[in-house]
């Protein structure tokens, strides 16, 4: 599976990609949303799911989704975010993502919602 | 300001030295006026729960005794009445209800005017005298009362700046909360990277263990502190009692306790807000750890939709005074405790129209019982 990664905490984002590269996936990590769009736009063919983070400076994840779902439609949004109760969430579940993963999670966690994606 | 109360009153001196002169008269049937309380007040379902159990009964009545002894004491200083405020004070502290102090009162005050009547004559006291000492009694147990009453005002005064300030507390506790999230993710993702890359050796495998152990228990602290803040009523979901038993007791453990833990059945369903009812498993069941000697026994079950968690443990359960205070907020035993878990707990178990009760448990320390009823349509 192709996953795309964005988070502005750079740690966060490179431990998610190690622990999906350890099980095959390819992964790309963008720290921004328009880093992440950037990245999209040099990427000829779409990726098959997207990690992101919900709250992030300027774009944030649920404008992010909004703007990837109109550029590749089927591909599968899982959300991440350290709040439990967001506002935000609801509306990126009504854009169509599959699930939302509350910080700290534990990798078969992780590995349950790209499943489900 | 209790002076000023008793000369608003108008005891004086002259109701000083009928009570000194009554003493006694009266000294040798406080006995039988303490027993004849404790009568009436363990009548009284309510009153008789605040009680742990016969020898403690009989601990309070000795401090009764002394305590109507003292009225007739002679000497009515303010350091008598601030004496008097600090058994007020306990009274605040063992949760008894407010209302009962008044009645219980007037239990005294009338076996105090019959001691009066039945020994008057025989002690040499006129119709006139025995009246008289009546009415000193009576101011003096007015006072009494209001020094008693006032103790509970400063309790609700203290109580509602600690409300206010935990309100506050919760709004930044909030922000750092969710800011400490993310490097909690980053460690616990790390330790799981080396985990991997570590091998079997068990040295190295324990050590990461603890690690993502205590970044669990963290969380669940970001957790109640975030509730704090938020207060917010319950978003009821279908869940299994397998679910909530493993995300509630997720990262509990203890080397030196036997953890056990019944969900009975697993695939029952309930419907509750599970994020909540993880959050007070999670804690009553850490609690249990803390205080336990050697066994926790956790047990999850489903009746006629009803959720009950019962946590057992072998610890040195629970004294009056705690259990009276438990849920209060800010309240804690342990040094190292932040005394929110309980309080939270049963104001999430309060917005679901359950029950949460603490008893003494089987295994001799505490057992702490919640029920929370299935969502009824109106």
């Amino acid at each position: 599976m192709r996953v795309l990664i964005v988070d502005d905490n750079v740690e966060l984002a490179e431990n998610v990609a190690e622990l999906l590269a350890d099980e095959g996936h390819q992964v790309f990590v963008a720290s921004s949303g328009p880093s992440a769009i950037a990245l999209m736009m040099n990427d000829p063919v779409c990726m098959d799911a997207a990690l992101l983070d919900v709250r992030m400076d300027g774009m944030d994840g649920v404008e992010l989704l909004a703007e990837l779902k109109t550029r590749c439609p089927k591909m599968l949004f899982v959300m991440m975010t350290a709040f439990s109760r967001d506002d935000r969430l609801a509306q990126a579940r009504e854009l169509g993502a599959v699930d939302i993963l509350a910080k700290p999670f534990a990798p078969n966690v992780l590995f349950e919602a790209l499943q489900a994606a | 300001m209790y002076l000023e109360l008793a000369h608003d009153i108008g005891f004086g001196p002259a109701d000083e030295a009928r009570l000194t002169a009554a003493r006694p008269l009266v000294l040798p049937h406080l006995a039988g006026l303490v027993d004849r309380f404790y009568e009436v007040l363990t009548a009284n379902a309510e009153q008789r729960a605040v009680f742990e159990g016969d020898a403690q009964i009989a601990r309070q009545k000795v401090h009764l005794e002394s305590w109507l002894e003292g009225l007739f004491g002679g000497v009515y200083d303010e350091a008598y009445f601030e004496r008097r405020a600090r058994i007020g004070r306990a009274h605040v502290r063992i949760r008894l209800p407010q209302r009962y102090m008044v009645s219980m009162m007037n239990v005294l005050r009338m076996g105090l005017h019959d001691i009066l009547r039945r020994g008057a004559t025989a002690a040499g006291f006129g119709l006139d005298a025995r009246e008289a000492t009546q009415t000193s009694i009576d101011k003096l147990l007015d006072i009494e009362l209001a020094v008693m009453l006032e103790t509970f005002k400063e309790d609700y005064d203290q109580r509602a700046r600690a409300r206010e300030r935990l309100a506050s507390l919760g709004q930044l506790a909030a922000s750092i909360g969710h800011e400490l999230r993310n490097p909690l993710a980053v460690i616990d993702s790390s330790t799981h990277l080396l985990a991997r890359r570590l091998g079997d050796d068990p040295r190295m495998t324990k050590h990461l263990e603890r690690i993502r152990e205590q970044v669990a228990r963290s969380n669940h602290i970001i957790t109640d502190l975030l509730e704090l803040a938020r207060d917010r009523a319950p978003v009821r979901e279908d869940v299994t009692l397998g679910v909530l038993a493993q995300r509630g007791l997720e990262g509990l453990s203890s080397s030196r306790c036997t953890f056990e833990v019944r969900v009975d059945p697993a695939e029952a369903r309930v419907c509750v807000d599970a994020s909540q009812v993880q959050q007070v498993l999670f804690n009553i069941a850490h609690n249990a750890l803390q205080a336990a000697a050697g066994r926790v026994e956790v047990d999850v079950s489903s009746v006629d939709d009803e959720l009950q968690l019962t946590i057992d443990d072998d610890g040195p359960g629970l004294s009056i005074e705690v259990r009276a205070n438990l849920f209060e907020p800010l309240f804690t035993t342990r040094t190292n405790g932040i005394g929110l878990g309980l309080w939270l707990s049963k104001r999430i178990v309060d917005k679901h129209g359950g029950t949460i009760e603490a008893t003494h448990g089987p295994l001799g320390g505490a057992r702490f019982v919640v029920k929370i009823p299935p969502l009824r349509p109106r």
